[in-house]
């Protein structure tokens, strides 16, 4: 017989694994559903989107673990008024309705992660471009990893990123020829300034790499004018969705391990959405 | 020279609060003009023409750097003060730049306290941050000024940043209005597949950092335009085949796009994301031309900012 456990029960499974009571952040939680819902099957999708809901539905899930917002609540200043301006969208109201109409719950958890394991999904970004992440001081809650690699180019390793991550749309500012050895490794959206000034503090990194950063507040000029500074450095950004699915799959596997018997699976690896023109 | 942010800011307070004094202090000789004199004829201009779009604030459009008093020897238009445009402008011998984006990384520039940013910033400062110090100690060092027209310029109308973009696309005879949306207009093209719309914008705004969402092949007859969130989108995505946007962020647009298309519904159907800089510095190339008649006591020119990312070679879709 399969384990049986609430919404709320997994919540504190997770929480006690982790030594973290963790009070939700904003449009995170319980999205649909209730504390007191059953889960029976757990897909593990960063993007609870309707491709993740539909195989969840298909392979008899009844629950996904998500990074992200199902009505596209990331939070931060992009929510701002969001959740009103979607009332009456007609693709929030098919979603809901397909939510509805299989009982799914949907579960987002995003800050307690980077909270309880800061390294977690940027360490697991790391090991899929084929690099060791080094540990952490203690105390250390940036999620910031950096890693040493056999000294290649920036154009070689964004080649190399590429292919391991299979992305297509990568974005670089820097030198292609410049010469790179050491690297630090943000997964997800990389914001706001401090987070690159962080991982500029560290004077031997000669190149950050992240899912997305904003372009002309914050981040993105802040690495073109540490360039002109003089400071030998380079950004790839690998794509939102593509930098956060290593650290699903580690999560995973994770969660097979505390929940035995629960049926879990991560969702395969989405297509890219973008294509370049 | 060293100098904190909060001292720097104190003295750039006190530059505004002294400002009579100050400016005759550093007073224009005869056939001079100072950087103060040159925003208040921008002002006044932007003023005579009127507007029909109201931005919350003006708040953005004040001295980032420098004191306004100061003689001007040269004006550079830009996208953005960065520094790289910082030093072309001073081995072009223009002491005066005017940005339409921020100078140091954040919406107000707001050195004193960063405190617009504070609900998403984390704890720390970036008072004695390095790269600030040095764009800074630059600026002080050359005797820049820097003024931001970002609300105002896009108070102009019609709307240069909208204008200059059109023309770039060669799309002017193809706009037509469209009601109750953040920008008052979308192209009616001719139908043409998503992928050579795509191709199109590439060429014309000259940048291969240019992301879509959709079938390559979706007849496109309407393209829509936005700023850059998906509350900025939601209604020309529904209301166009295709839309135009600056600098989305993956994490709000493009899962709504992903569901949109899954779903099967008659919208949305695509997306075409270029950079906020390509999609906007159009306007600042034209408007040494259209600044010259106010101001013709210096030289004025464009510097730009360039496009911020490069992309991998092009794979086949």
């Amino acid at each position: 017989m399969l384990p049986e456990m609430t919404c709320w029960e997994l919540i504190d499974r997770i929480h006690w694994m982790l030594d973290e009571r963790h009070k939700d952040a904003a449009y995170e939680g319980i999205i649909t559903g209730s504390d007191d819902d059953t889960v029976s099957g757990i897909l593990v999708a960063n993007e609870p989107s309707v491709e993740a809901i539909r195989l969840a539905v298909a392979t008899g899930k009844n629950c996904i673990l998500s990074r992200e917002h199902p009505f596209y609540l990331y939070g931060e200043y992009l929510a701002a008024g969001l959740a009103d301006a979607l009332v009456g969208d007609p693709v929030l109201k098919a979603k809901r309705q397909l939510i509805e109409d299989h009982h799914l719950l949907i579960i987002r958890l995003a800050a307690l992660w980077d909270t309880a394991r800061p390294k977690w999904f940027s360490s697991a970004l790391a090991r899929a471009l084929g690099w060791k992440p080094e540990a952490g001081k203690p105390g250390d809650q940036w999620t910031t990893v950096y890693c040493k690699i056999p000294r290649t180019t920036l154009l070689e390793l964004a080649n190399s990123a590429s292919k391991r991550l299979g992305a297509k749309t990568l974005r670089m500012v820097g030198d292609p020829n410049q010469s790179i050895a050491r690297v630090a490794v943000i997964h997800g959206f990389a914001f706001p300034t401090l987070v690159l000034n962080h991982a500029l503090q560290d004077l031997e990194v000669d190149c950050i790499i992240t899912g997305n950063t904003p372009e002309v507040d914050h981040c993105t000029t802040y690495i073109r004018d540490a360039i002109t500074a003089g400071r030998k450095i380079s950004l790839v950004q690998v794509g939102y969705a593509k930098s956060d699915y290593a650290g699903a799959v580690e999560l995973t596997e994770w969660l097979k391990n505390i929940l035995p018997g629960m049926p879990i699976e991560v969702q395969p690896p989405p297509k890219e959405l973008c294509w370049l023109a | 020279m060293s100098m904190s942010r909060r001292t720097f800011g104190q003295g750039v307070g006190a530059a505004m609060l002294l400002n009579g004094g100050l400016a005759r202090a550093f007073a224009a000789g005869p056939g001079q003009i100072t950087a103060e004199q040159v925003v208040q004829r921008i002002l006044n201009k932007v003023a005579s023409e009127g507007s029909h779009f109201k931005f919350p604030g003006l708040g953005t459009d004040t001295f980032k750097y420098g004191d306004p008093a100061t003689p001007v020897t040269g004006i550079v238009f830009t996208f953005q003060a960065s520094f790289e445009v910082l030093k072309k402008a001073v081995h072009a011998k223009r002491n005066f730049v005017i940005s339409h984006e921020r100078m140091f990384w954040e919406q107000l520039d707001d050195l004193r306290s960063l405190k617009h940013d504070r609900p998403f910033e984390p704890a720390g400062s970036l008072e004695t941050e390095g790269v600030f110090l040095a764009k800074r100690q630059y600026c002080e060092e050359n005797g820049l000024v820097v003024w931001r027209f970002h609300n105002h310029q896009h108070l102009l109308s019609p709307d240069p940043i909208m204008a200059d973009l059109t023309a770039k696309l060669g799309w002017q005879d193809y706009t037509v209005p469209v009601q109750g949306q953040m920008i008052g207009f979308a192209y009616a093209i001719p139908e043409t597949p998503l992928k050579d719309v795509a191709r199109h914008v590439s060429r014309s705004i000259n940048s291969r950092n240019v992301r879509v969402i959709g079938d390559p092949n979706l007849p496109v007859k309407r393209v829509g335009v936005g700023a850059h969130k998906l509350i900025e989108i939601l209604k020309p995505l529904q209301t166009n085949d295709v839309v135009l946007m600056s600098e989305p962020q993956d994490c709000d647009a493009f899962p709504y796009l992903r569901d949109g298309i899954s779903l099967g519904l008659p919208h949305p159907k695509g997306l075409i994301a270029i950079s906020h800089e390509r999609f906007e510095e159009w306007a600042e190339q034209s408007a040494p031309e259209w600044l010259k008649p106010l101001v013709p006591e210096v030289p004025i020119e464009f510097i730009s900012a360039g496009d911020p990312y490069w992309v991998l070679p092009e794979k086949a879709i």
